[in-house]
């Protein structure tokens, strides 16, 4: 009787337990993250957001062709060389390039690392105002993205077709593969070739551009006034290499945004030179005697087709600014 | 012998399986539970794979006044809460308890100029309720006081899977046993007894 007994509580109390190891409902455990919807580091929202600070501050500024109203939107650089422009507005010189945050299109990019730029192109405007290239760089995650310079398009150029902003561009490193030439090969080239003048044999290494022409020309000129007087007249070019970015377009090749530093330097030992223009007056720092220097901070996009495409580099936009005028 | 054998070892399952089901019908859970955490930071940042919890329904914030809920991509916004002290969301680690680790490095200020990362930026005093199925697919939520204060609550409205939907059918299955147990012994015996009575009459 007592065995029957026990065996009945230790049926009951295995029954009971299994019950209760049924009832206890395991915790929901995270499992792997889903992708993002929208690949892009920014939506068009966004855009319109960094768009419209940015052009706030410039048309703030130009208003008042006050740079000092240019705020957290603006780069340094492009901030110097808007202050310049307004100098040489105010003393009679070209009048104010005009920039609009109307844009037909934005390039953005895919990168999880920082800096990351953006890209901007303004709408079609005239035939004297034809669509600039504008870029921003984001340094870090708790920065802004900032307008850091721009450039007119090359006439008669036409930028590729670039990937969608929900996937976004992908961030070439300067020595990625797969292209005519690596990024920083044509970085490096194209260098070498403002240095080296129109006789330079990597002339034919790139499809002709209205920059380097009008480049080549002035120093031509500017090259023989200074010899008739016994001086010199060089061009110095920098790639600012940690400035410069490129982006995959959508047809298999790449865009080059590339910062150039120039130095235009006008040397006649002995002689009293004389700045022709009252802007050039009002812009030089120190006291003229022999030597001026200009000093400007350019902007260029090269078009790189893929690999054994046969097709030449090919520069769609081109901006000077000139940033200075010194006498060393 | 066998069948008698056969008949009550039915009954005596069936009688076991009944216990199984009902006690396992009595413990049921309840369905919808609320784990939370209190919060001691600024800033509390939910990952992706949290707001794709199993069963996850409303998420509820408190915060002593204003703050405001952001999302971004995942990678944006972790690189963003490295440069401040956060509360980041692991999970589940009771039924009662949310888990929320502190990352991060200790600083005094939040800045709020930042805007450029965040798909998404919602303002709220005190409370707001967030429904993960509003959200964009794959992004994190950060959620940013924008008091001195840190966030006060974080609370998960969760359906949980009860887990014993076998419960009734055990309960059933087990109640058939018994009662085919019960009805064959019964038959066996009242044929018996009437083998018995005839013999007797006889």
């Amino acid at each position: 009787m007592r065995r029957r007994g026990r065996l009945a509580a230790q049926v009951a109390t295995g029954s009971l337990a299994v019950a209760l190891a049924a009832c206890s409902v395991p915790i929901p455990e995270p499992s792997a993250a889903p992708s993002p919807d929208d690949r892009g580091a920014l939506l068009e929202p966004q855009v319109d957001r960094i768009v419209q600070q940015t052009f706030a501050e410039i048309d703030a500024a130009d208003g008042a062709t006050d740079a000092g109203l240019l705020g957290d939107r603006v780069g340094d650089g492009i901030g110097l060389a808007r202050a310049v422009e307004y100098t040489v507005v105010a003393k009679g010189g070209d009048a104010l390039q005009v920039i609009t945050g109307d844009l037909q299109a934005f390039y953005t990019t895919s990168t999880e690392e920082w800096p990351r730029p953006m890209v901007g192109v303004t709408a079609v405007g005239d035939a004297d105002s034809p669509p600039v290239v504008l870029a921003w760089v984001q340094d870090g995650p708790w920065e802004p993205y900032v307008l850091e310079t721009w450039a007119p398009m090359v006439p008669g150029a036409v930028l590729p077709a670039m990937p969608e902003p929900s996937i976004g561009a992908e961030l070439l490193s300067l020595e990625a593969p797969g292209f005519s030439v690596t990024p920083g090969e044509v970085i490096e080239s194209y260098v070498t070739l403002l240095n080296e003048g129109g006789s330079s044999e990597l002339d034919e290494a790139f499809a002709p551009d209205p920059y380097r022409e009008g480049m080549f020309e002035a120093r031509s000129s500017l090259s023989g006034s200074a010899k008739g007087r016994g001086g010199t007249y060089t061009d110095t070019v920098e790639a600012r290499l940690d400035e410069s970015f490129a982006l995959t377009d959508a047809e298999g090749g790449a865009l080059v945004f590339v910062r150039l530093a120039v130095t235009s330097d006008f040397n006649v030992p002995g002689a009293q030179l004389t700045l022709l223009t009252a802007a050039d007056k009002a812009l030089l720092t120190g006291t003229l005697k022999s030597r001026v220097v200009y000093r400007y901070e350019d902007f260029v996009v090269i078009r790189l087709w893929p690999e054994g495409s046969g097709i030449l580099p090919e520069v769609v936009a081109a901006g000077q600014h000139l940033v200075g005028v010194s006498t060393s | 012998m066998i069948e008698k054998l056969f008949e009550r070892g039915l009954a005596a399952v069936g009688l076991i399986v009944v216990a199984v089901g009902g006690v396992a019908l009595m413990l049921r859970p309840v369905s919808v539970v609320h784990p939370r955490a209190d919060l001691d930071t600024r800033v509390v940042v939910i990952p992706p794979e949290v707001l794709t919890l199993d069963g996850l329904g409303e998420i509820t914030v408190t915060a002593p006044s204003t703050f405001d809920v952001r999302t971004a991509r995942p990678s944006d916004a972790y690189a963003w809460a490295m440069g401040v002290e956060v509360g980041v969301v692991r999970g589940l680690e009771t039924w009662e308890d949310l888990e929320v680790d502190r990352a991060g490095t200790v600083s005094g200020e939040v800045p709020d100029f930042s805007g450029d990362l965040w798909r998404g930026w919602v303002f709220a005093y005190e409370d707001a309720a967030i429904d993960p199925v509003d959200l964009e697919s794959g992004l994190a939520v950060v959620i940013v006081s924008g008091s001195g204060s840190p966030l006060t609550s974080l609370t998960f409205e969760m359906i949980r899977d009860r887990g014993n939907g076998w419960a009734w059918p055990t309960l059933a299955a087990g109640l058939g046993a018994l009662t085919a147990g019960l009805a064959l012994d019964a038959i066996r015996l009242i044929r018996a007894r009437l083998r018995t009575s005839g013999k007797d009459a006889s």
